[in-house]
């Protein structure tokens, strides 16, 4: 009997311990992070934290979490997108309402911008202000010497990628939880709505080729692999900024596949997207071009360009639980070039300035 | 299949009606649903929780973590507590209560988080395979909830105030009375708290949870009639009702999220008791109603759920070594969701025979069960069990049991926009187990008494149906997984009693291995992993003693890393907990006045039980109760 009481007091005594999340991970290293491309990881969407993972150009090597690493603390859920302006990192994470500002160097906390509700992109105006797009329907300014909040625009819903052009600055208003499918054009210099064009359902991705004009990939309504009687197609469109009309409109016809996140290569002349399993190109020269499958690949979730290398970054994230992978192919051929394991939900890539 | 169940409905009734007119002879005694399953899954390990842990203000998911074997998944006081048990998942448990399962047709869990234990005169818990007893989902096992019959019982009454940490308040009330022809019992605990309890944060900070409310009431009621010496009729009643808000995790900033739920159930029972047959029918009907919302995401779902039941058995004692039970059972669920295209409904239908025996010899007894259920767009597997268990030599027993079962589809899993996929099939298990029983010295006052319980058991599940994402843009269930869950479970109790004081001392020690495997893509890394969130070592230690008018309680759960990744790259690390209560009796004019404080986490330990959702630290209740 006294034994056993001994040997209860010593399991329940010997084992309580302060516990954080532990990660599989040994990467303690105070590595520089200036010369390579960040892969943006989403994390578990709803109880999961995001993480950056950094692949070095030079030394060819992949560190994972490295906000975690320099700052010991997790980003949070999730990690929507990063911006690297003026040598620092704005680090996007939606579900915790915030932006993280880090040295883009270093990745040492500088700042967290907070007051914000589910914020999605990052633009910067100039050396002092930038714009947040958020879910709940406007786009916050934040005074970048001071990293607050100092006003906020209201646009329409879901308010998702911008692109400066001039003093414009285009936002996307694909509609959040539900469709929208419009554009807000704000005047920076007053940080005023100056109008806003109607287009076509969903507008995800928007990119300026080397004309200057505006390229705008419109999902469509509805899921991929979930066709519903009420789905709409998906367009690209060409905007000319110095009317904002639309002047080109490409419908994909289907409306049981959407086509996602649009980027454009360095030369400013060809598109690039996802659509119907693999990666569709389109040039832009051409009058009568219109999208040819590039490559074929199935489970896609984002897809990034580098310019440094003329390199496609897709991402396969697997089963949305376990960490995904990330696929580099040749952007002029198109062969792969290789494979690197990312974190959980590889969901954007920076790029640098 | 509706025309099916509409006939099996009315000819059960017309039986019953029949029956009445049958010989009767003298009244066995009343056998609850609990009975029937425990004679039934001979050869099952049973763990039933004493009166003790039934006096504390807490919640059913608080008492199973911490006095049984099995693993409750919380994301938090307030938030949903699901039941894991043998390294399964939580919509492979039945919860049953009066023999009505509250499984979530829509999602297949039960939420234990606001079902306080105060309102429950039995709880019990059958582990491994059931589906032969009673069907869908009973693959881990079956927790067994009811409330007991009060035939020839003088009124009481116990009043329970308590208060306690984070603006806690909990008063309840039980009556129960009975005369030789009727049988009354009420219950009602309320429940309501801030849960604003402080926490370390990711930076190191402290923190406080918002948006963490949450109140709860339970009404439970039994009525008992003996229509006639052998004619018993019961009708059962549990109205809950809850609303909380849910807390945001560590690395969200905010949380708007909301949700109401109302349920009903009621259930009617008719048994006709001969001296050696007992013939039984019921209806039984729950209602269920969720409201979830959350401004963040513009969202505001309503989701009902009726479910109707009926069953009708025959149970014969053939000779004294045999008997047999057989019946059918039916139930129509109707579920009205707004993310599913239409209303659904489910109409099910089963029937099953057992075959109890004494096996000559060895005097051990044996069960055989088999049963076959029909569910409208699915092929449900034929389930036999058989389970044995007796004496082997002296003090040494053992027992059996291998068992096939099944759990069907939720019907979220089928149905839900966008994802539900329709060519879904059930889940099938084959399980197996094994165990043997020592006790030692004996149980008579003023001795040490000691039982030593080691068992074994391996449940290979096939056809697992996981959400995984049919694209970038949402997710769909797939059959695509088979789960190995296996295990050795220890428990040791022991007991001493000398003159005014007695002790009892239960250890219990689980190694649970829960494997994943059959995933085709080769990147997959999961194959062989452990189940999130399941422990491959849990020790639970609990100890009571009682000197006279003092009662003493110290009760501890340490469990190893838990995944929190499928793919086992990230876990939270091995953690404990202490609890301690303490309290005094007084009598009082004949009535029993008892004060008790009860002390969660005394160690103050940090942790979190799912991952980025913090636990309380050290949390203080205090509660006077008076027994009438």
């Amino acid at each position: 009997m006294k034994k056993s009481k001994l040997v209860l007091l010593a399991a329940l005594s010997g084992l309580f311990s302060l516990n954080a999340c532990q990660k599989d991970d040994s990467d303690k290293t105070s590595d520089k992070y200036s010369d390579g491309i960040f892969i943006v990881n989403e994390g578990v969407f709803t109880t999961g934290t995001g993480t950056i993972s950094f692949i070095n150009r030079t030394a060819d090597s992949v560190s994972h979490d490295i906000f975690n690493s320099v700052n010991g603390r997790p980003l949070g859920n999730v990690v929507q997108s990063m911006t690297i302006y003026n040598g620092k990192a704005y680090i996007v994470v939606n579900n915790a309402s915030k932006v993280e500002v880090v040295d883009a160097a270093t990745f040492k906390l500088e700042a967290t911008i907070s007051g914000l509700v589910s914020p999605r992109y990052f633009l910067a105006i100039n050396s002092s202000k930038a714009y947040v797009t958020d879910w709940a329907g406007n786009v916050a300014v934040v005074d970048l010497d001071a990293n607050v909040i100092s006003k906020t625009i209201t646009v329409n819903s879901g308010p998702e990628q911008m692109l400066m052009s001039g003093s414009q600055v285009y936002v996307l208003n694909s509609g959040g939880w539900n469709t929208d499918s419009t554009i807000s054009v704000i005047n920076s210099s007053t940080d005023q709505v100056a109008e806003t064009i109607r287009i076509r359902h969903r507008p995800t991705g928007i990119v300026a080729d080397k004309y200057g004009k505006i390229w705008v990939m419109c999902s469509g309504r509805g899921f991929n692999g979930w066709p519903q009687n009420n789905d709409s197609e998906g367009h690209l469109l060409r905007i000319d900024p110095l009317t904002n009309q639309v002047e080109y409109d490409y419908s994909f016809v289907s409306t049981s596949m959407h086509p996602d996140k649009l980027v454009i290569n360095k030369t400013g002349d060809r598109l690039y997207f996802l659509f119907d399993g693999g990666i569709y190109s389109f040039s832009i020269n051409d009058s009568n071009a219109v999208p040819v499958r590039f490559l074929s690949r199935t489970n896609l979730y984002s897809l990034g360009y580098d310019k440094a290398d003329d390199y496609l970054y897709v991402s396969d994230p697997l089963d949305y639980q376990q960490d995904g992978w990330i696929y580099r192919y040749n952007a002029s051929g198109g062969n792969m070039v290789d494979s690197i394991q990312a974190g959980i939900i590889p969901g954007n890539f920076c790029f640098g300035e | 299949m509706n025309r099916l169940l509409c006939l099996c409905l009315i000819l059960i009734t017309v039986l019953s009606k029949a029956q009445q007119n049958d010989t009767v002879y003298s009244l066995p005694q009343i056998e609850v649903v609990g009975g029937r399953i425990a004679a039934l899954t001979t050869g099952s390990y049973f763990q039933t929780i004493d009166t003790i842990a039934l006096q504390q203000s807490a919640t059913l998911a608080d008492i199973l973590a911490s006095h049984t074997t099995a693993v409750i998944r919380s994301s938090g006081p307030g938030s949903s507590a699901l039941l894991s048990t043998r390294g399964m998942q939580s919509t492979q448990s039945v919860v049953s209560w009066e023999g009505i399962a509250l499984n979530s047709p829509t999602h297949g869990s039960t939420d234990l988080s606001m079902m306080p234990v105060f309102v429950f005169d039995n709880i019990s818990m059958q582990y491994g395979g059931g589906s032969a007893l009673t069907g869908s989902g009973a693959m881990g096992g079956n927790l067994l909830l009811s409330a007991s019959d009060n035939y020839n019982q003088p009124l009481r009454f116990r009043v329970k105030l308590a208060a306690g940490s984070f603006s806690n308040y909990a008063p309840s009330l039980k009556m129960a009375s009975g005369s030789d022809k009727l049988s009354y019992s009420f219950a009602i605990a309320a429940n309501r708290s801030q849960n604003n309890f402080g926490y370390t944060d990711l930076s190191g900070k402290k923190a406080f949870l918002r948006n963490a409310g949450y109140k709860s009431l339970n009404v439970v009621q039994k009525v008992g009639w003996k229509i006639k010496p052998h004619h018993l009729l019961s009708l059962s009643g549990w109205w809950q009702a809850s609303n909380r808000d849910i807390p945001p995790s560590m690395v969200m900033f905010q949380s708007t999220q909301h949700q109401d739920d109302k349920a009903l159930r009621l259930a009617l029972q008719y048994k006709w008791l001969g001296v050696k047959s007992l013939f039984s029918s019921g209806i039984a009907f729950t209602h269920e109603y969720m409201r979830y919302t959350d401004e963040l995401s513009q969202t505001d779902a309503v989701y009902n759920n009726n479910t109707c039941s009926s069953n009708i058995g025959y149970k014969n004692e053939l000779s004294a070594s045999t008997s047999i039970d057989a019946g059918i059972n039916a139930k129509l669920i109707i579920a009205d969701v707004p993310y599913y295209e239409s209303v659904k409904k489910q109409p099910e239908l089963a029937t099953y025979f057992s075959l109890i025996q004494k096996i000559p010899g060895i005097g051990w007894n044996a069960a055989i069960n088999l049963r076959h259920e029909f569910v409208e767009g699915y092929k449900v597997p034929f389930c036999p069990s058989f389970g044995a268990e007796g004496r082997i030599k002296g003090k040494l027993g053992g027992r059996i049991n291998l068992s096939r079962n099944f759990r069907v589809p939720a019907l979220n899993d089928r149905y839900w926009q966008p994802g539900g996929n329709p060519d879904l099939i059930p889940e099938s298990s084959y399980n197996a187990e094994a165990g043997i029983s020592i006790k030692i010295g004996d149980s008579s006052a003023d001795k040490i008494w000691e039982e030593l319980v080691i068992q074994a058991y391996s449940a290979w599940v096939d056809d697992l149906i996981l959400w995984v994402p049919a694209n970038a843009s949402f997710w769909s269930p797939q059959n695509i997984e088979k789960l190995w869950s296996r295990g050795v479970e220890v428990i040791s109790l022991m007991k001493l009693q000398k003159s005014k004081y007695s002790s009892t001392l239960t250890l219990q020690y689980i190694w649970s291995p829960s494997t994943l495997s059959g995933h085709a893509d080769n990147a997959d890394k999961i194959s062989g992993k452990q189940l999130i969130y399941i422990p491959l070592h849990t020790v639970k230690g609990d100890f009571r003693l009682r000197a006279g008018r003092y009662l003493f309680l110290l009760n501890g759960v340490v469990e190893s890393r838990r995944y929190t990744r499928k793919d086992n790259g990230e876990w939270l690390p091995a953690h404990g907990i202490l609890n301690l209560s303490a309290g005094r009796d007084f009598i009082l004019h004949g009535s029993k006045l008892t004060f008790r404080l009860d002390i969660t986490n005394i160690l103050n330990s940090s942790y979190q039980s799912v991952q980025f959702y913090p636990a309380p630290g050290i949390t203080f209740l205090g509660s006077l109760t008076a027994e009438i």
